[in-house]
């Protein structure tokens, strides 16, 4: 088996005030109707605005944001886990809308309860085509330390 | 009965009220589907790096969790003609979910601001997703929906 180096950012590598934008994403119909079909919820696929356009699920746009930011390669194989997020919706996202996730480091400190792993609190702003903030989210996400690279097996 | 006609409005929700889904048992298909929106990263796509992380094993996103949980609830129609949209959620992923476990989901109504507009208000819920062969919960999240009113 190839032996595998992470090549995101240890948690030393975070500098608030940094910022990042992903790739973008335009979201289709068939996005739409797979996704309302595979969590069961037919209604997700019928939300429309008042000019007939569709309406994109807040549960689908939590998933490409996460999606998104991946793709910045941050957390590749230094990634602990996603300590939770709060999410504040201000506008919808319609089929055929194109989305991008612009993230801030905020603050970073060390863990207290498991060694070799630090907190890395962030802002996620969900964007369209049109440079319009969608949804923003507080993230705190662990991440590994560089100090203790072997923290998979420590916790 | 359509699921249409479960719709609850405004006025028909009452805080306490508790909303039920589920079981629903994952499997590979759900994983597949979570990377295909939500980003195949290897502690979810990779077994052999996951076998060396505190999980042990390849795990469900908890993203994905979430809309599978939010799903189990909206599925019966709770919201089919009365949702205009989200304010906020605030989400937490407590504990792991694996192929195989099966889950369930509840929504209990924390609160209701009437008082937001003429045509809708606030419901204020917290989902709770919880892993049935773990008994642990895997998703804890508090959802303001806005709700319309009975016309």
């Amino acid at each position: 088996m190839p032996e595998f180096k992470p090549t995101g950012l240890y948690f030393e590598d975070y500098v608030p005030g940094e910022e990042r934008l992903s790739p973008g994403r335009t979201i289709t119909s068939a996005d739409i109707d797979m996704f309302a079909e595979w969590i069961g919820d037919p209604h997700s696929a019928t939300e429309r605005a008042a000019d007939g356009r569709r309406i994109v699920s807040v549960a689908m746009l939590v998933n490409l944001t996460d999606a998104l930011f991946q793709r910045l390669g941050c957390v590749e194989g230094t990634g602990y886990c996603n300590l939770g997020w709060t999410w504040e919706f201000r506008r919808p996202v319609y089929e055929w809308d194109t989305v991008w996730v612009r993230t801030r480091w905020n603050h970073t400190r060390p863990s207290k309860s498991i060694p070799g792993v630090g907190i890395v609190n962030m802002t996620l702003t969900l964007l369209n085509q049109s440079d319009e903030e969608i949804a923003s989210a507080d993230w705190n996400v662990m991440m590994l330390s560089r100090k203790n690279r072997q923290a998979w097996r420590a916790a | 009965m359509t699921s249409q006609a479960n719709t609850h409005w405004l006025e028909d929700f009452s805080v306490g009220a508790v909303f039920s889904g589920g079981p629903r048992k994952i499997g590979e298909r759900d994983l597949l589907f979570c990377a295909l929106w939500g980003g195949d990263g290897q502690p979810h796509s990779n077994e052999e790096y996951s076998r060396k992380t505190p999980w042990g094993s390849r795990i469900i996103h908890g993203d994905g969790t979430l809309a599978m949980g939010m799903g189990l609830i909206h599925g019966q129609g709770l919201f089919a003609e009365s949702l205009t949209g989200y304010k906020s959620m605030a989400i937490k992923y407590p504990r792991p979910l694996y192929i195989g476990d099966e889950i369930s989901a509840q929504l209990t109504i924390q609160s209701i601001e009437k008082s937001a507009s003429k045509s809708a208000g606030t419901v204020v819920g917290n989902l709770k997703v919880r892993n049935l062969t773990k008994e642990t919960v895997v998703v804890d999240a508090t959802i303001a929906y806005v709700v319309r009113r009975r016309h």
